[in-house]
């Protein structure tokens, strides 16, 4: 990364000049830093993206706001090292593990270059020499620092790329090895089957049978889960109740607690939707553990069927918040991390989106948002 | 009488159990291990009902099921199979089959249905809505009736009792002396019919 600041100014031409005209912008204009920090947060909270990323955000935007303060006296101070570089990096990679889009961060930014520049014109005199040479280095070191910016975002969709020819690799390992299994487990099932057909009184005998054909159709279920999850099941489309469906889902779970509409429908397979509403469930359960509560909250929001299931547990892991609806990432020690990969394949397949957040009980809210409405 | 089956599967130890097992049902089973095998034994001998692999050396579970239309073409066929879906499954669904089960789905199913096949008994699904094909081949199979789809060539080896179309079918003027029933009746009406169409041949 330092690499490429030094590359950068190189190219905007920052030089031990700019550094001085920087250092000589008189010490009021730091006073100002907070005022431009609001006006910032300001204007990435005014539209909803922004909103939904700070949300996601561990920190408070009161935190934000002192690290932006601190930021801008930086840019000013220096010293423009290898620290000053690392900092910066490690501000955009926090912007992206909360998914603030680029184009907000772009727009933000350049709302702090300009009152900045008005801020330090004020005190220096405006349409003064000094005025205008401390505009131009400003200008410079904005440009690098929004260079260094993007390139937090760049560094993420190269890896993300990575991750994604890993998994097409993975996928189709997975899905050779998840047929070929099913070989040997139907040699098991059909002897299992023979050995229960021959009459025994044998109680340990009937119970391991018993206990071997359960774990087979354990060991089958992960099977069609990985598969489900490396094919496109075509979607079996129909008018359903969801409400009725999650009612449905639910009607062995008792300690959930359900808060629905009598009715609301939504275009969709029901099969899979199921799928989508047992995952989640399971793991809210998971994480509440049984002291705690799990909750599912569904209503019409503008046209869409919107799903709470919110959970008292201990909220979203922030090591693998960013890549939580990808397969494989779990951080249940039994799972296999392939539960919010499904979910998120099903609901983007009905033209829906799915979230994570901080939920009300303590623990994790997931969203799902569906197209569909009144029945 | 004995029903006769053949079996085919590469996979001795699962071939091994699935004959045995209808052999304790009271069936006489052969045992084929590749498609060269089985064709031998369709060329033979006639079998009530055929239960295939899709992935084996040599001719797979489709082609066989071309290859044995040619032969016998009013043999029920039921594709038992590792892998659930592929292009090769698509096309074997066009040429007939009884059933498809997932090797692991467990042998009862396949022990009644096997029970109830008949011989002869095709009708033609002139769609490409696959799902409704499904849901008609699950009741039909209970039937023991075998079902060809497909909505462009008439599979070339299918020699239907009925036609079933969603709509003005050109399949339908390919067989004008068969019964055409339309695909949006239920499918529990779809199936009495034809069960009676199919027990008033045989008999």
């Amino acid at each position: 990364m330092f690499e490429l600041f030094r590359e950068l100014q190189r190219y905007v031409n920052f030089t031990e000049k700019d550094e001085v005209v920087l250092r000589g912008i008189p010490e009021e204009v730091h006073q100002h830093f907070p005022e431009i920090a609001e006006l910032f947060y300001a204007r990435v909270l005014e539209f909803e993206p922004g909103r939904a990323a700070l949300a996601r955000g561990e920190k408070h935007v009161g935190q934000l706001k002192g690290t932006l303060v601190r930021w801008m006296k930086e840019l000013i101070t220096g010293p423009w090292d290898e620290t000053y570089v690392e900092r910066r990096a490690r501000i955009g990679r926090v912007h992206v593990q909360i998914a603030l889009p680029q184009h907000y961060m772009v727009s933000a930014m350049n709302l702090v270059r300009v009152h900045l520049r008005d801020r330090v014109c004020r005190a220096l005199g405006p349409g003064t020499d000094a005025c205008s040479e401390a505009e131009t280095s400003l200008e410079k070191i904005c440009d690098i620092d929004l260079a260094l910016m993007l390139h937090t975002y760049r560094e993420d969709l190269e890896s993300s790329q990575v991750r994604a020819e890993r998994l097409a690799t993975f996928g189709q390992l997975v899905g050779s090895i998840g047929h070929e299994l099913r070989n040997p487990l139907g040699v098991i099932e059909t002897s299992l089957f023979v050995l229960k057909g021959r009459a025994t009184e044998d109680e340990k005998t009937k119970r391991h049978l018993d206990r071997i054909g359960q774990q087979v159709a354990l060991a089958n279920d992960i099977i069609t889960q990985l598969l489900s999850l490396i094919r496109d099941r075509p979607l079996d489309r129909g008018r359903i109740d969801f409400a009725a469906l999650i009612r449905d889902a639910m009607s062995e779970s008792p300690k959930v607690s359900l808060k629905l509409p009598p009715t609301l429908g939504v275009q969709g397979d029901a099969t899979q939707l199921r799928q989508v509403i047992v995952n989640l469930t399971q793991n809210a359960v998971w994480f509440a553990t049984d002291r705690g509560t799990v909750e599912l909250t569904l209503r019409e929001e503008e046209g869409h069927a919107v799903l709470w299931v919110d959970d008292s547990g201990p909220g979203i892991d922030p090591t693998v918040r960013n890549r939580l609806f990808e397969p494989l990432v779990t951080t249940r020690p039994a799972g296999i991390g392939l539960g919010l990969a499904l979910v998120k394949r099903i609901v983007e397949r009905h033209g829906g989106t799915v979230s994570a957040g901080r939920s009300p009980l303590g623990g994790a809210r997931f969203e799902v948002r569906l197209p569909g409405g009144a029945p | 009488m004995k029903r006769r089956y053949l079996l085919v599967d590469d996979n001795h130890a699962f071939a091994e159990n699935v004959a045995e097992i209808l052999s304790d049902a009271g069936a006489e089973v052969t045992c084929a291990a590749d498609g060269e095998g089985a064709l031998e034994a369709v060329s033979k001998s006639r079998f009530d009902a055929m239960v295939t692999d899709m992935k084996m050396p040599g001719v797979s579970g489709s082609e066989l099921l071309r290859r044995v239309r040619e032969r016998d073409p009013g043999l029920p066929v039921v594709l038992v199979s590792a892998y659930t879906r592929n292009e090769q499954l698509a096309e074997a669904r066009q040429l007939g089959l009884l059933a498809f089960f997932a090797k692991t789905s467990g042998p009862a199913e396949l022990l009644a249905l096997l029970s109830h096949a008949r011989r002869d008994a095709m009708v033609l699904a002139a769609t490409e809505d696959e799902a409704r094909v499904e849901q008609v081949r699950e009741t039909l199979s209970r039937l023991g009736i075998t079902v060809c789809s497909g909505s462009g060539e008439v599979p070339p080896i299918c020699k239907p009792r009925a036609i079933l179309a969603d709509g003005e079918s050109r399949w339908a003027s390919l067989f004008p002396s068969v019964p055409v029933f339309s695909l949006r009746d239920p499918v529990e009406t779809i199936g009495t019919r034809l069960d009676s169409l199919c027990a008033a041949s045989a008999a």
